[in-house]
C-alpha cells in the first residue's frame, strides 16, 4: 500500500483495505450517490410540479464546440463540462428541463437552477445554494422571480431589465450571466437530451 | 482482535483517513476547495478653494486593496483584504482591513479575526464602483467613520427578509477621541477612536448589532447601535473610560434607473468616568447625507451614467457650526466594474466656504 508504518498485521490489512475502498468510491463516484444538492433539486422539483410528474436525472456532456461558443456569448465559463439535467415528464409528455451550474460570487460558487419550457422559456429559477456571508439577498424569490418567461434571446441585463440588489452586485451579475448561459445552451442541447 | 495490538500511530493514521473519508463524502460535486484574488482601487485628483482663495491640488491613488480568500470548504473559509493608502510608506498607511475565519451556513455564521462592524452603509460595501462621489462622504468620514475595522468575532444571520448581525470587537480607543494630535483635550469625533487591530484592547468589548431589510428588489433598508466605555490610553482604572453609543439609520434605492440613497447617524459621548478630564460636558455629534441620482445611460447609449445631487451636513460637536455639504456629480459605469467620476461641490461652516472639485477612477474586481 506503500504506508509501510502500517506494519504487516492481517487485521490492519483488512482495515486499510476498507479505508481504500472507501477513499476508492468516494473519488470514483460515491460523492455522486450522496448529492445533497441533487437532494435539494429534486424535492424543489417535486414541490414546483404536482406528484404525478415523473422526474428523471441525467448528466449530460457539453460538447466542447458548444460549451466554447456559450461561454463567449454569455462571458462565463461552465462549472464542469458535464451537466445535471431533469427531465420532467407530465401527462406522459417532457413538458420542462432543468438544469443546475455555478456561477462565481465574490470568492464561492453560487448553485443555481433553471427550469425550461420546451420552447425554451424560463419557467422558474432558484439559487439552491449561496455560501457567502455577504449577498444572500439573490436567494429571494422577488429577486429571482424576474426571470420567468425570459428566453435566449431576452436582455439579460442588471439596472435594466433585471433589478439589482443594493450590496449584492459581484452576485447579482454573476447569477445573470448564469441564467443567460443556461438560456443559451438550451437549445443546442435539447435534441440531445433523453 | 485476539493477539492484534493498534500502536498510537496507527490509530491517529485511521481516524485521520476516516475524517477525510467523511470529509470528502460531506462534500458535494458543486464545491471545490480553492483560493481567490480580487481587489479595488481608486486615483483621485482634488482641486480645493477656500474663502481667501488659498488653492491646493492634489493627485492621490488614495487606496490600493487585494482581497484574497480560501475556502476549505463551502462551510469553512478565510477572508482577508490588505490595503496600501496613498500609494507610499511612510505617509501612507498599509493596514490589514480585513482577515477572518468564517463559517457559514444557510440560516446562520460566525465570523472571527479582523472584522468590519455593521455601522453604516459604505463601510462594509465600500468598492469605488458602489458609491458615487470621488471621495467618500464627508459624513462617511465623522459620523459613521469608513473604513472601521477591528479584531473581534461576529454572528450573523437571516430570517425571511431580515438580516441581522452581532459584532463583538475591540474597545474604541478613547484618546484617539477626546485629545488632539498636541495631547490638548479637545472634544473629538469619533474617526480617532478606532484601534485598527493594532495592540488593541477588550476590556468592554464594543458591541455592534444590525438589523436590515432586503425585502424589496433595489431596496435595503436598516440600522446600528454600537456602545463601547473606551479606555483612555488602553487604561480604564487609572485614567478612567469615554462612554460611546452610536446610532444609524439608513436606506438606499438602486432599480428602475433611480439611485437614492439616505442615512443617518448620531453619536453621543460621555465623559463622566474620565480621570482628570479638564472638562465635565458631554456631546454628540450627529449628520446625514442624502444622494438622488438618475441614470441616464440607456438614453445616451453608453453604459450605466448618472448625473446626481448630494445634499449633507456633519456636525462633530453640539457647540459649534456644522459643515454643510452641497455636491452635483456625474458618475459613468462603462463596465460594472468600473467606474469614472467628477464632482463638484461647496462645503459651508459657519461664514466660511470651500469649493472642491474632483475627478476620480476607481474599480473592483
Amino acid at each position: 500500500m506503500g504506508l509501510p508504518f502500517w506494519g504487516p498485521n492481517l487485521m490492519m490489512k483488512q482495515i486499510i483495505n476498507i479505508l481504500s475502498i472507501l477513499f476508492i468510491l468516494t473519488f470514483g463516484g460515491i460523492s455522486d450517490l450522496y448529492g445533497g444538492i441533487r437532494e435539494d433539486v429534486e424535492k424543489i422539483l417535486k414541490k414546483e410540479f404536482t406528484d404525478s410528474a415523473s422526474i428523471s436525472h441525467q448528466k449530460f456532456n457539453i460538447p466542447t464546440h458548444i460549451k466554447n461558443t456559450i461561454q463567449f456569448k454569455a462571458k462565463q465559463k461552465f462549472f464542469r463540462d458535464e451537466l445535471n439535467v431533469w427531465t420532467i415528464v407530465t401527462t406522459d409528455t417532457i413538458s420542462h428541463y432543468a438544469i443546475i451550474d455555478n456561477s462565481l460570487g465574490k470568492s464561492m460558487p453560487i448553485t443555481f437552477l433553471v427550469v425550461f419550457t420546451t420552447n425554451g422559456k424560463i419557467k422558474y429559477n432558484q439559487i439552491v445554494k449561496y455560501r457567502e456571508p455577504y449577498g444572500g439577498e439573490i436567494s429571494s424569490l422577488s429577486w429571482t422571480s424576474q426571470f420567468i418567461g425570459m428566453w435566449k434571446d431576452s436582455e439579460f441585463k442588471v439596472g435594466k431589465t433585471i433589478d439589482g440588489i443594493s450590496g449584492a452586485t459581484i452576485s447579482t451579475h454573476s447569477v445573470t450571466k448564469g441564467i443567460h448561459k443556461l438560456s443559451l445552451l438550451f437549445p443546442y442541447i435539447k435534441s440531445q437530451l433523453k | 482482535m485476539k493477539g492484534y495490538k493498534l500502536t498510537m500511530k496507527n490509530k491517529l493514521s485511521i481516524i485521520a483517513c476516516t475524517v477525510a473519508c467523511f470529509t470528502f463524502l460531506s462534500a458535494d460535486e458543486f464545491f471545490e476547495a480553492g483560493t481567490t484574488i480580487g481587489g479595488y482601487g481608486e486615483l483621485h485628483w482634488n482641486q480645493a478653494e477656500d474663502e481667501s482663495g488659498e488653492k491646493s491640488n492634489k493627485l492621490d491613488f488614495h487606496r490600493f486593496i487585494i482581497y484574497y480568500g480560501h475556502n476549505w470548504t463551502e462551510k469553512w473559509s478565510f477572508k482577508s483584504e490588505v490595503e496600501l493608502e496613498h500609494n507610499f510608506l511612510p505617509g501612507g498607511e498599509l493596514e490589514l482591513e480585513q482577515a477572518y475565519v468564517n463559517y457559514h451556513t444557510d440560516k446562520w455564521g460566525f465570523q472571527g479575526g479582523v472584522i468590519l462592524p455593521t455601522a453604516g452603509l459604505i463601510n462594509e460595501y465600500h468598492e469605488p464602483p458602489l458609491f458615487l462621489s470621488v471621495e467618500r462622504p464627508t459624513y462617511s468620514k465623522y459620523i459613521m467613520p469608513t473604513t472601521w475595522f477591528g479584531n473581534g468575532f461576529s454572528f450573523y444571520g437571516k430570517f425571511n427578509n431580515i438580516n441581522w448581525r452581532i459584532a463583538l470587537l475591540e474597545d474604541l480607543e478613547g484618546e484617539g477621541i477626546i485629545f488632539n494630535d498636541d495631547g490638548i483635550f479637545e472634544k473629538g469625533n469619533i474617526r480617532g477612536g478606532r484601534g485598527k487591530g493594532y495592540k488593541t484592547t477588550a476590556y468592554d468589548w464594543t458591541k455592534n448589532f444590525s438589523v436590515s431589510y432586503t425585502g424589496i428588489n433595489g431596496f435595503r433598508a436598516g440600522g446600528s447601535f454600537t456602545m463601547n466605555n473606551a479606555p483612555i490610553n488602553d487604561d480604564p482604572v487609572e485614567e478612567g473610560t469615554l462612554g460611546i453609543t452610536m446610532f444609524e439609520t439608513h436606506a438606499k434605492y438602486d432599480a428602475n434607473n433611480v439611485h437614492a440613497v439616505f442615512e443617518y447617524g448620531q453619536n453621543s459621548f460621555d465623559v463622566s468616568n474620565i480621570k482628570d478630564v479638564p472638562y465635565t460636558e458631554d456631546w454628540t455629534s450627529s449628520g446625514y447625507y442624502l444622494d438622488l441620482g438618475y441614470n441616464i445611460g440607456d438614453l445616451v447609449n453608453c453604459g450605466k451614467l448618472i448625473p446626481w445631487f448630494r445634499t449633507s451636513s456633519v456636525s462633530t460637536d453640539t457647540e459649534s457650526d456644522a459643515k454643510e455639504i452641497t455636491r452635483f456629480g456625474l458618475t459613468w459605469w462603462p463596465i460594472n466594474n468600473v467606474a469614472f467620476k467628477a464632482d463638484y461641490g461647496t462645503v459651508k461652516k459657519g461664514t466660511s466656504q470651500d469649493k472642491e472639485i474632483n475627478i476620480g477612477i476607481g474599480y473592483n474586481f
